[in-house]
């Protein structure tokens, strides 16, 4: 429980550390460029325009302050506007929670499809492979997944589009096509029609990664003694391979695909581009090319945030599959 | 694929019906070889014995004789590549060197099982103890899920395990060397094999339990009259608990007989190493065999003539370009390879040309007698 | 209460050795054969890098070449058209006569683009990786080296740089203090920081335990002393195997950034910057992407195949990392 204890206070620790090096990101630059923030958000704003606006932000206050409250605000879902008037209506604008909200939904969503589809495809791929080390299939498949592995996700995501581009009888949409309420609901036939191409695009290096280590680890636990006690039990090898070889086997691909969720945000900011997919990476982008620094501060601390997250839930998730941290643990 | 199988696998049916007369096991010149990339490793070399149902029998050599790799090929759980077998194991009169995974899978954990070496290792620890013993009873029996807890339960208790209710949802690391051990006696035993394998199950363990573990064994053995092949580098542990014993050396019996005329008439000089290598004391050992000078031979380039000669106190020149066969002593069921067997005059001879010459393995037996 | 169990395994394992050792009183030919076997270096482990091997490297090499011409001639190498200012027809197909790779939507060459773009890509991936490696190698091998406050203090800042989507603080970096070829190349080399100091980390927290340096510390030796001369030349292997992985990944991250608009600026050609100017006429002339995006696929493929190779020549094992 201890340990828990502390892995609690250290996750607290982590994201009042990556909160605060997104918002100092922001000042940072000022000092760098000189320009600030109200020179980015409000080019045109008159004088008094301005004022109101920097009044608006507290820019007044000291650096602490302002992070205190940009925190506080941020803890109750309020990350600021992102502003689109640009000349005397400066101050107004969207709330960055509504667009995250509408937003993050389709990120998420693309994640979770690709690391799906990855599974699927690669957890029965490096069983195999691993029970049949050393074969034809075992030596084909490795090759194709090293291609794959080299395989970055834009130039999956552009092939595939030149692919869709070429092929329109496919019914797969090149680009997203704007429908009323995205996300569709998961898995209704339109969603999978919009989402399949970006879900491939991710998957394609995801796929290597997790087979090729699934395969190594798998090949390791099959030289272990328990499984040779359990071949002496009479167990067919479909159920030694499952049962016995790979839950052990599954650990070091859990750690990997925690990991890996950095990967994945990257891939998704790039496939969303690519494909027009109104998700966060998308409006990260949009932020950045509009000098929407409020906003783009906002979308970075959430996506670091989520990151931290992902990876203190992969950590319990471990402790849960492999009963000997878990009583360690406990023990401690 | 086809729904998990429920049907009982119980008994030899997947073979004709088997024989009831005659010996349990026949093992017939069996070899199995490695291919490795520096050649053939011939790890078990033309073994040959014979086990009778409830009966046990102890193989004895130091570490890497073949002794393991004797027990997984007459088992047949040796990987098929990469590996050269001839030879038979007649298990009631069905050769196992020829049976099919499948026709094994029905008689692993229900005919035959294996207690292995390392308690530590072989558990699966991700699984808990209680569904470790009940896979086995429910790959074989046709019983319900209750009911195989309840078998689980009995075998914990009847394998010396307390507080077993509550060892069945434990994991192995939950528990000593000694009560693992335990369990993969259990689950050996579960399915009421007729044929036990023991491949040096105390190694691994304390010195304290190492008895203790032996006792359940053999208690065990007597209880559910199964046949045993006890494993062990140690003589001192298969003089009380054998019918019969066979001394391996470099994949080869070299010499086999029952315990008592063993202990009475050895006539192997390996032998006679490994009984001046157990300790004196009464506590049990487990490191003694090592006290022989010199390492076991390449079994990949092995020695021309034989096998022992290179470390032999009594070694001639006769010895070094002819391998003797397995010949048979006066007394009944013994049998030995040498030419010089321990206690007759050519071997005193023998001792004294070499201790004369002042070979050093001989050198040292002059302390010794 | 779970029963604590003394290992009786390896208490064997040790007291087999001990007695091995003790009794040489029969000398064994065999033996001593084995052993002189055993202690002739390499002999199994030596693996070539065989044909694909050479393949990579002469891929690697010929990059290299392009990439240092396009550096020394500021982007104009000489036998390719000017990649700026010659012109010719726009969205020339592949194999056009004068074009053999066909020209973008400007009636840039493509051929010339690529070869062009090779000199910032690399230099990038380099020079990043470079910064990388040395900054990284200095954490992770400090960090394991001195467990106590300095590891700790070290190992949470690179778990902290760790906490952000490599992606995400590269955009970062680049959008809030720049897009000239020295900010990319300087946010990318943060991004790779934390990955190789973990690698060097995990390198040194293996090797400081060895004989050779806690006898190196027994004796009295420096702190600088022991990691230059003990440390370092055991642990840069398995960095320089991670490296090789880092450029490839480093180059695939400069492109990305240049599909995001994160890129560098329009001054510079990189291959990332002609696959995002192409990306408007990826139907109509779908080569403009492809050929950067092939060459990109190429040479992260050969890097990746000298790191897998490397690897398995130094037996850096992966659960490690
Ligand atoms: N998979 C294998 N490949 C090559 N040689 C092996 C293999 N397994 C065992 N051996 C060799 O077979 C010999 C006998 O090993 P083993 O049966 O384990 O000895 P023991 O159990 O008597 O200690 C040893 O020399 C060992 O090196
Ligand atoms: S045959 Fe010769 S070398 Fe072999 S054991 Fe007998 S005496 Fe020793
Ligand atoms: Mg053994």
């Amino acid at each position: 429980m201890r340990t828990a204890f502390f892995k609690i206070v250290r996750l607290v620790i982590v994201v009042f550390i990556v909160t605060f090096l997104s918002f100092s990101m922001l000042k940072l630059q000022e000092a760098a460029t000189g320009s600030t923030i109200i020179d980015k958000v409000a080019p045109f704003g008159s004088p008094a325009a301005k004022a109101k606006l920097r009044q608006q932000l507290h820019l007044n206050d000291p650096f602490f302050m302002q992070y205190g409250r940009w925190l506080g605000n941020a803890a109750s879902g309020d990350f600021g506007l992102k502003y689109t008037g640009t000349g005397d209506n400066a101050s107004i604008g969207t709330r960055v929670s509504k667009i995250v909200g509408k937003e993050l939904p389709v990120s998420i969503e693309l994640m979770i499809y690709a690391q799906l589809l990855a599974l699927i495809i690669a957890l029965p791929l490096g069983i195999f492979t691993a029970y049949k080390n050393g074969s034809i299939f075992d030596r084909v498949t490795n090759i194709v997944m090293f291609a794959m592995l080299a395989m970055p996700a834009f130039l999956a995501a552009l092939a595939l589009q030149i692919w869709a581009a070429k092929n329109p009888n496919a019914g797969l949409p090149t680009q997203y096509i704007g429908v009323a309420d995205f996300p569709l609901t998961p898995f209704t036939r339109e969603n999978l029609t919009q989402m399949l191409l970006p879900t491939i695009s991710l998957a394609v290096a995801q796929i290597a990664v997790y087979m090729r280590l699934l395969r190594s680890d798998m090949i390791a636990t099959l030289q272990e003694d328990f499984i040779t006690t359990a071949k002496a039990k009479g167990i067919p090898p479909r159920r030694v391979l499952l049962r016995h070889a790979f839950r052990p086997s599954s650990l070091t691909l859990l750690t990997v695909a925690g990991l890996n969720v950095g990967a994945l945000i990257g891939g998704a900011i790039i496939v969303e581009q690519i494909f027009n997919l109104p998700g966060i990476g998308y409006e990260l982008v949009r932020s950045i090319l509009g000098s929407q620094v409020i906003e783009t501060q906002a979308i970075i601390a959430i996506i670091a945030v989520i990151y931290v997250l992902v990876n203190f839930l992969v950590d319990i998730l471990y402790t849960v599959l492999d009963p000997r941290i878990r009583h360690a643990r406990a023990i401690a | 694929m086809s729904p998990r199988r429920r049907r009982s696998n119980i008994g030899t049916e997947r073979f004709e019906a088997a024989p009831l007369d005659g010996p349990l096991l026949e093992v017939k010149d069996l070899k199995t070889a490695f291919k490795t990339a520096r050649g053939l490793a011939r790890a078990v070399d033309g073994v040959t014995f014979s086990l009778e149902r409830g009966r046990t029998i102890g193989i004895v050599g130091e570490s890497g004789s073949g002794k393991s790799v004797l027990s997984r090929s007459i088992m047949g759980l040796l990987p098929r590549n990469n590996i050269v077998r001839s030879g038979q194991a007649l298990l009631e009169g069905h050769d196992l060197v020829t049976a099919s995974d499948e026709q094994l899978r029905a008689l692993w954990g229900a005919q035959m099982a294996m207690v292995f070496q390392d308690p530590m290792t072989s558990l699966n620890p991700v699984m808990k103890i209680g569904n470790q013993i009940t896979e086995v009873l429910r790959q074989h029996l046709d019983i319900t899920k209750d009911y195989s807890r309840e078998l689980a339960l009995a075998l914990l208790q009847s394998v010396g395990i307390p507080e077993a209710e509550r060892r069945l949802n434990e994991y192995p690391h939950q528990m000593s060397g000694g009560m693992r051990q335990r369990v993969v006696i259990a689950i050996a035993i579960a399915c009421g094999p007729k044929l036990l394998f023991a491949d040096e199950p105390t190694t691994a363990l304390d010195v304290t339990v190492q008895a203790q573990i032996l006792d359940l064994l053999q208690e065990q053995q007597r209880e559910r009259f199964m046949a045993m092949i006890l494993v062990t580098h140690d003589l001192g542990v298969v003089a009380t608990r054998a019918d019969d014993i066979a001394v391996m050396y470099a994949g080869r019996v070299v010499e086999t007989a029952p315990t008592r005329t063993l202990f009475r008439a050895m006539s192997h000089p390996y032998t006679e190493a490994l009984m001046r290598s157990i300790p004196k004391l009464a506590a049990p050992s487990h490191t003694r065999l090592t006290a022989i000078g010199g390492r076991p031979p390449d079994i990949i380039n092995p020695p021309t003539g034989c096998q022992f000669s290179p470390r032999c106190p009594y070694v001639q020149d006769k010895c070094r370009a002819e391998e003797p066969p397995l010949i048979d002593s006066a007394e009944p069921h013994h049998a030995y390879r040498c030419w010089f067997p321990v206690g007759t005059p050519e071997n005193r001879a023998a001792l004294e040309s070499n201790q004369r010459a002042g070979v050093a393995s001989a050198v040292a037996m002059m302390g010794a007698n | 209460m779970p029963e604590q169990s003394p290992d009786g395994g390896q208490d064997v394992a040790t007291a087999l050795a001990r007695d091995e050792a003790a009794s040489p009183a029969f000398p064994n030919p065999a033996a001593l054969a084995m052993a002189a076997v055993e202690a002739d270096p390499g002999r199994s482990k030596k693996k070539s890098i065989g044909f694909g091997g050479w393949l990579c490297i002469a891929w690697l090499v010929l990059l290299l070449v392009v990439a240092i011409a396009g550096a020394a001639t500021g982007q104009k190498i000489p036998g390719f058209p000017d990649p700026k200012n010659d012109v010719g027809n726009f969205k020339e197909g592949l194999f056009s006569s004068g074009h053999i790779l066909g020209t973008d939507s400007n009636g840039q060459d493509v051929a010339s683009l690529v070869v062009n773009g090779a000199s910032a890509s690399l230099e990038i991936g380099f020079f990043s990786v470079l910064i990388g490696f040395a900054v990284g190698g200095l954490f992770g091998i400090l960090a394991g080296y001195f467990k106590g406050r300095i590891g700790a203090v070290l190992g949470s800042t690179t778990d902290i740089l760790l906490a952000f989507p490599p992606l995400v603080l590269a955009i970062s970096i680049v959008t809030f203090l720049g897009n000239s070829v020295v900010w990319v190349t300087v946010a990318l080399a943060i991004v790779s920081v934390p990955v190789l100091a973990r690698i060097a980390r995990a390198a040194t927290l293996s090797w400081a335990e060895r004989e050779f340096v806690t006898a190196a510390r027994a004796q009295g030796a420096k702190h600088g002393r022991v990691m230059l001369k003990e440390l370092v030349p055991n642990v840069l292997p398995a960095m320089l195997s991670i490296a090789l992985l880092g450029i490839a990944v480093v180059i695939v991250a400069e492109a990305g950034l240049a599909i995001v608009g994160a890129g560098v600026n329009s001054d510079t050609i990189t291959w990332g910057s002609v696959i995002n100017s192409g990306r408007q006429d990826i139907t109509d002339a779908p080569h403009i992407v492809l050929v950067p995006s092939i060459i990109i696929f190429i040479t992260v493929m050969a890097l990746n195949y000298l790191g897998d190779a490397l690897r398995a020549k130094f037996d850096v094992r992966e659960s490690a990392l």
